[in-house]
């Protein structure tokens, strides 16, 4: 069917496209213009060319935040992606009653993250926290240390807090997966003598491997955007230890005032997301045999 | 269909791509370089916005009374105050405000380098002739413009006054203990070591923010230094990583060293801190003024004293005190500035002094506590500020960047992470590469 008007398909595209110029095309023009300039937020703008893009090649912080982020994304691949992918096997396991574990495993996703990062700043408190508490319980009281304010474990006790949050998420999104794995095929690897273990890593796994490359994509883009459970466990600390990519961008904006700098920061940042995705995609596998959904 | 998919996971990808853009992107709005001021109050009824963050229930409530009595004093004038979060105010609210259509006529703001970046920026407008007008005569002693006046025109009318940094301990634990405050650097380690072999934490302090233990860093760097040379280093016309500093933070390191601070400093919020200290946790706390409204409210019963920092071994004024004064600044851009400046007056009179002093403020007028049944606490580091022969200035209240470098060192040194020489020398590698303008 052709339409009445040459201006229609115009017409009609026409409000998605302004709605996302607006929301979108503007502020990443203005970002990027920003990011050219020197500005405070307040004073007028002055353009100092890439001036902003060489102090950020050179700045410590930052490049300490990225490899504190890309820690952070192996850290949370295997306690969120690999930990949800398990637990979803274990809650699909034929004939076990799961639903109840499959809700328990998926609450903290529906928690609000500033009280869960408040709650795990008591469980990894030195005066009275749960874990050194228990690690005095069972007699190793030298085991005990400052979770968070320890350079070598406040990276790890963030990332185990979002393996916490997280891993239930994916448990979600492998469970469903794992149930469109058609039961004929199942049924008859049972009957050829397969077991659980064996239609798991053999069977279910191979097959929602389409699955597991959009979880590994979500986990990645995810611990770029995080912020909330770092700003409020360590805001960055101790000595930039947890400082990640995002808490520094904050800092620099809002705290420091120093709007162009942390525009021409957020432009990096965005680069190379992009960049990782593509070459997500390149290294991607060809001729996957996912289920369809 | 692989197409498809493969178009909806790029869709993902962009998306989050976009979204970290905006994210810097959402604080956009045109600054105004100049400082044009205009005073339409007798064009009839107007209003003036008054905006600030929130110092608690109680000092915002007297704002609600300060409104009706103006709005009283005044008729046609209304006044709309507007109070937020404290963080949010400092860090981006003040800024949105005032790049706003609806920018507020009088704000909060602090002196030194952000009253300064107003003034260049064009929005502090100069009060001095109002200042010297019979609104304000007599309310103010001159030294508490400190910081509020730039090539002799004042820009900012004082309002509060807090000590930053004292050392708070239990009356009962030093009792106990046959402690008494320590006058030198050496009596406080002497009496850190016998509250340790007694088995109580002798200090604790929550480093997560890091200015706590970096307000003592800049007390004890004005002691070691002198004053002059320790805001030359903050301000970057002198290294901050010099042997003087050094010597410094060589005290910060000792309290580390010999388990004289609590281990969880750098992990542990200052709030949180403060519970510890008046739960009994600790002997002592080193902290602010604004601890005895927490005490107050969380420990009415617990006896708590305080001492300045003890001498020390150095070329600074061992006498100094530690301190921020805080004020409010009439918008250049505003088209009531009298209006704004009548409003101020009326904050200094001593009605609203008294109603201040009562919320549990340290108002910074010459007679803070008349008629009032203040802390003795409170009254008595007034005293000590207002007596202070060289008031000293945390660094986050002369450069705010360097200042996070500097706090970053001291952090890092009372959390055993670096020696004094190794954190300073990163702090000053990250200092020399800021732009210089």
């Amino acid at each position: 069917m052709r339409p009445s008007s040459r201006w229609t398909p115009y017409l009609l595209v026409g409000p998605a496209v302004l709605f996302f110029a607006f929301v979108v095309g503007l502020p990443l023009l203005g970002t990027i213009w920003m990011s050219f300039t020197k500005w405070s937020g307040t004073n007028r703008m002055r353009f100092i060319g890439i001036d902003n893009f060489t102090r950020a090649i050179h700045d410590t912080v930052y490049q300490r935040a990225y490899l504190n982020t890309f820690v952070y994304i192996a850290a949370t691949l295997v306690l969120e992606v690999a930990v949800g992918f398990a637990l979803a096997g274990l809650v699909s396991i034929q004939g076990k009653r799961t639903l109840w574990y499959r809700i328990t495993f998926f609450i903290p996703v529906m928690l609000p993250m500033v009280v869960i990062a408040v709650l795990w700043s008591f469980i990894y408190s030195d005066d009275g926290g749960l874990i050194n508490s228990f690690l005095t319980g069972i007699g190793r009281s030298d085991l005990r240390r400052v979770w968070l304010g320890d350079p070598g474990t406040a990276l790890l006790a963030v990332s185990v807090v979002s393996g916490w949050i997280y891993a239930g998420f994916y448990m979600a999104i492998f469970y469903a997966a794992l149930q469109r794995v058609p039961k004929s095929l199942l049924e008859a690897a049972r009957l050829d003598g397969a077991s659980e273990w064996d239609l798991f890593f053999k069977i279910k796994a191979p097959l929602v491997r389409g699955m597991t490359e959009v979880a590994v994509l979500l986990c990645i883009t995810g611990a770029f955007q995080s912020f909330d459970l770092f700003y409020v466990m360590t805001k960055g600390g101790p000595d930039h230890a947890t400082e990640i990519i995002t808490t520094y961008l904050v800092s620099t904006v809002f705290v420091d005032h120093e709007v162009g700098y942390g525009a021409a920061l957020s432009v990096i940042m965005t680069v190379v997301v992009v960049g990782l995705g593509l070459l997500y995609a390149r290294f991607r596998r060809e001729g996957d045999v996912d289920v369809e959904y | 269909m692989r197409r498809a998919r493969s178009f909806t996971r790029w869709t993902g990808v962009v998306a989050v791509a976009v979204a970290s853009l905006m994210l810097t992107a959402c604080g956009t709005g045109s600054g105004s370089g100049s400082a044009a001021s205009g005073d339409s109050t007798s064009s009839g009824p107007f209003t003036i916005r008054v905006a600030m963050g929130s110092t608690g229930e109680a000092v915002d409530g007297v704002f609600t009374k300060l409104k009706a009595a103006y709005e009283a004093k005044y008729p046609g004038r209304t006044v709309e105050i507007v109070i937020q979060e404290n963080d949010t105010y400092e860090t981006i609210g003040l800024n949105n405000l005032l790049t706003s259509r609806n920018a507020p006529d009088v704000y909060f703001e602090r002196p030194g380098t952000r009253l300064a970046t107003k003034v260049d920026d064009g929005y502090a407008a100069d009060i001095t002739d109002a200042v010297n007008g019979p609104g304000f005569t007599g309310r103010f002693d001159p030294a508490a413009y400190s910081g509020m006046q730039i090539d002799g025109k004042t820009y900012m009318v004082p309002w509060s006054g807090d000590v930053t940094n004292v050392f708070w301990y239990n009356k009962a634990i030093f009792t106990a203990n046959g402690l008494t405050p320590p006058t030198t650097w050496d009596e406080f380690l002497a009496l850190c070591s016998k509250l340790k072999s007694a088995g109580i934490t002798p200090l604790v302090d929550g480093n997560k923010d890091k200015w706590p233990i970096g307000s003592i860093a800049s007390h004890l760097a004005e002691r070691s230094l002198g004053n002059d040379a320790y805001v030359a280093a903050i301000k970057g016309e002198q290294p901050m990583n010099s042997a003087g500093m050094v010597a410094a933070f060589d005290n910060l390191k000792t309290l580390a060293d010999n388990g004289y601070i609590n281990k969880s400093v750098n992990a542990l919020p200052d709030d949180q801190a403060t519970t510890q200290f008046l739960l009994g946790k600790a002997a002592m706390i080193g902290i602010g003024s604004w601890l005895v409204s927490d005490q107050i409210t969380q420990a009415p019963k617990l006896q708590i004293g305080y001492f300045n920092m003890p001498t020390l071994p150095g070329s600074g004024d061992q006498k100094s005190v530690l301190g921020v004064s805080t004020g409010f600044v009439v918008n250049a851009n505003s088209e009531h500035v009298s209006a704004g400046t009548d409003f101020l007056a009326l904050m200094s009179a001593p009605e609203a002094t008294k109603l201040f002093a009562e919320a549990g403020l340290t108002p910074m007028t010459v007679d803070p506590f008349a008629g009032v049944t203040a802390d003795p606490n409170t009254v008595s580091l007034t005293t000590l500020l207002s007596s202070a022969p060289t008031k000293v200035t945390p660094a986050d209240n002369i450069d705010v960047k360097r200042a996070d470098e500097f706090y970053g060192a001291a952090a890092a040194v009372i959390g055993g992470l670096k020696s004094p020489q190794e954190a300073l020398d990163a702090a000053q590698k990250r200092v020399d590469a800021l732009p210089k303008n």
